[in-house]
């Protein structure tokens, strides 16, 4: 029990979203009324098996949870907030949505409030009011970068790749350590026909996470893109020389990877080298 | 490892970093608390408590360094040296506190 | 040095060394618990003023994370936010710029962040005076404890506070510099008492603890009794220090960094690269200071950064 206890902490900690672990643990805890042993912890856990339950569709769960917080705490927005997902869960967004307004209205600054509000439009297939909020929302609480990301990705279904570029320097710049949002940001360089700084990107990648399978498909694919086009005049183009020890890199790197015993199946192996030959 | 050449900081996160060296200074302040007691009920005096803590506070360092970091100090700061100059004045105050009470009340005090 | 032989009274061990030292613990110990009840019920921001410290944080970020993001992203990021700046897009009020500012006492949020720095200081001064005088009052003049290593003259006022003896060997300690060399040293207990299991809240307090001696001296922080700032004038503060920041982008040399980095060139070439750069920048600033002789440089730099400029756009 303890352990359980101790591995939802860590889950807390590190913000980590894994709904069925925190179920399979949460539940007993819970079910067994042992989770009131944790004193103050305890309505932590309560919090994050309700999300978890929502999550994975346990909506018996999810309410035992939410109404143990709300008789704990009544009328507090972060409770108000849960049953709002609640409703959304269930597929009341309007109710949902007049929940979140509620609690805006009392305290505008409640950033998890405005959040769901965000994912209640797209939700209802309001991807342009959502942009809309999300922008509003991103413009006070700035350093937020999983909301940047969020935006981009809504930029991304618009198929409006310079904003969603835009969006990705500014994760860059708040988590400038992940090689993930380098990858992303690559690609719709990429998309954008962009060649010169995908490749760069491409190869931030590789550095960061040296064999990145997708970070060296990326570079490939620019290196022999960029060889194919005119050589460009620009000084701070990369130099035909180098993008052809890229080029030989990235193939070199690529066949080493799934020439490894055990590491591809036969067929995507074949599948790999073929491609890599008609680049 | 290119860490040398590297001029690229975004490499280290500035918050595991920060937590690192709290977590050395947490070791480290507590460290020589004890180091100080251990002086003081020595009734070392003058110079050899000075080099006392020295030694002390290296062997910590070198502990740190061999079993926490596995010999890859470069991993967990941004320099490996930091390993053993992280806290070490900080914690000099607290070393001088307890030796000089144990001191006080053992060799002092008769 | 000749070791003066002074005995001292036991009872001034039992009755005054180490009951100044638990005090001191349980002070600290109150205090921490009194400063997290007085933080206990955190200030409610209003929207606008959280985005005015925002924007002020973005400009740092660009600032120090410009590296990352290609030239014209930057650029356009630093146009943006100077011109914000300049007009006070972000500020609480846009077009209270020129206005003269009324009297600030009546200005609710000021008065309410003046009584937060006020509650704070007080609670870094009262314990600090009132333990002072209590041991000022009852054990002035007490030598309590010998150091057990020796120290020049100049220590002797700081040592043998309250102790007028012309000729008693520095290492000896009087109450009140025994209450110093606590405040100084208790630290690690602090870390030990209230830091296990909450590392992080405790260092935090811990500096906030360790400060408490000399914040007194130095003084409070401004917030607290400072004039109220004036954010139009911290905005355009921040655009010239924006202006002034040259972007230099993390990825120009990448390729070769990543060449070097899978043995496919020899790590020298990196630092060829670096040393390039530094005389190219050099021979740029050394140009320009100098004769007129050297304008055509210049210029001709100039003219290939537009023409660069202009292939960008196309």
């Amino acid at each position: 029990m303890v352990n359980a206890a101790k591995v939802l902490q860590d889950l807390r900690a590190s913000a980590e979203r894994k709904p069925d672990v925190v179920v399979r643990l949460g539940k007993p805890l819970i079910d067994s009324g042992a989770v009131l042993k944790l004193d103050a912890d305890a309505w932590l856990v309560y919090e994050q098996v309700a999300i978890a339950a929502l999550d994975i569709g346990d909506d018996g769960l999810a309410l035992k949870c939410i109404q143990a917080l709300e008789t704990k705490f009544p009328g507090s927005a972060r409770v108000r907030r849960l049953q709002g997902m609640q409703l959304e869960a269930v597929g009341k967004l309007t109710e949902a949505g007049q929940i979140y307004k509620a609690i805006l209205e009392e305290d505008e600054t409640n950033v998890l409030a405005s959040k769901r509000q965000v994912m209640l439009l797209r939700a209802m297939g309001l991807p342009s009011e959502a942009i809309a909020a999300l922008v509003k929302y991103l413009d006070i609480n700035y350093t937020d970068f999983e909301g940047w990301l969020q935006l981009a990705d809504l930029y991304l279904e618009e198929l409006m790749y310079p904003q969603a570029a835009f969006c990705m320097e500014e994760v860059l710049m708040l988590q400038p350590q992940n090689h993930i949002f380098h990858l992303k940001y690559a690609e719709i360089l990429y998309t954008q026909d962009n060649f010169q700084l995908a490749l760069k990107q491409f190869c931030r990648v590789v550095e960061l996470c040296r064999d990145h399978v997708r970070g060296l498909y990326g570079m490939k694919m620019c290196a022999s893109r960029l060889l194919k086009a005119a050589p460009s005049k620009d000084a701070t183009a990369t130099s035909q020389e180098d993008l052809e020890a890229m080029d030989l890199l990235a193939t070199e790197r690529l066949i080493a990877l799934y020439g490894a015993p055990g590491a591809a199946a036969e067929s995507s192996k074949v599948a790999a080298t073929k491609w890599i030959e008609t680049q | 490892m290119s860490a040398q050449i590297n001029p690229d900081d975004a490499l280290y996160v500035d918050m595991f970093i920060a937590k690192n060296a709290q977590t050395m200074n947490f070791i480290r302040s507590s460290y020589s608390a004890v180091l100080g007691l251990a002086a003081g009920t020595l009734g070392l005096t003058n110079l050899s408590g000075f080099i006392f803590y020295l030694l002390g506070s290296t062997f910590l360092s070198v502990l740190i360094f061999a079993l926490k970091t596995k010999g890859q100090a470069g991993l967990y700061f941004r320099k490996s040296l930091d390993v053993f100059t992280e806290g070490v004045s900080g914690g000099l105050f607290s070393y001088i506190l307890f030796w000089t009470l144990l001191y006080g009340i053992i060799h002092v005090y008769d | 040095m000749s070791r003066q032989a002074m005995l001292l009274d036991p009872a001034i061990r039992d009755w005054v060394l180490i009951p100044i030292m638990i005090v001191m613990v349980l002070v600290g110990v109150v205090r921490h618990q009194v400063t997290v009840l007085l933080n206990g019920t955190p200030k409610k921001a209003d929207l606008k003023s959280a985005r005015e410290t925002k924007a002020l944080q973005r400009c740092g970020l660009l600032r120090a994370h410009g590296v990352h993001i290609p030239e014209q992203a930057f650029h356009g990021r630093k146009a943006f936010l100077s011109e914000a700046f300049e007009k006070g897009t972000y500020l609480k009020e846009p077009n209270a710029g020129n206005k003269p500012r009324g009297n600030v006492m009546q200005d609710p949020a000021y008065v309410e962040t003046m009584m937060d720095g006020m509650k704070k200081n007080m609670m870094n001064i009262i314990p600090q005076t009132v333990i002072m005088g209590w041991i000022n009052f009852f054990f002035s003049g007490f030598v309590l404890v010998r150091l057990p290593f020796p120290l020049t003259v100049r220590f002797k006022g700081m040592l043998q506070r309250g102790v007028e003896t012309h000729d008693m060997d520095v290492s000896w300690v009087s109450s009140l510099s025994w209450y110093f060399l606590n405040l100084f040293g208790l630290q690690s207990v602090f870390t030990l008492i209230l830091g296990s299991g909450h590392a992080a809240d405790a260092m935090r307090d811990m500096q906030a603890m360790s400060t408490m001696g000399m914040g007194n001296a130095a003084g409070p922080n401004l917030s607290a009794t400072g004039q109220p700032q004036d954010m139009h004038k911290i905005f355009l503060a921040e655009k010239e220090n924006l202006d002034l920041t040259e972007h230099e982008w993390g990825l120009e040399n990448v390729e070769t960094r990543l060449l070097v980095k899978y043995g496919k060139k020899p790590a020298s070439v990196l630092l060829d690269q670096k040393k390039d750069k530094i005389a190219r920048l050099a021979g740029r600033q050394g140009s320009g200071a100098s004769s007129p002789a050297a304008v055509a440089a210049p210029s001709a730099a100039a003219a290939a950064a537009s023409r660069k400029k202009g292939r960008r756009q196309v």
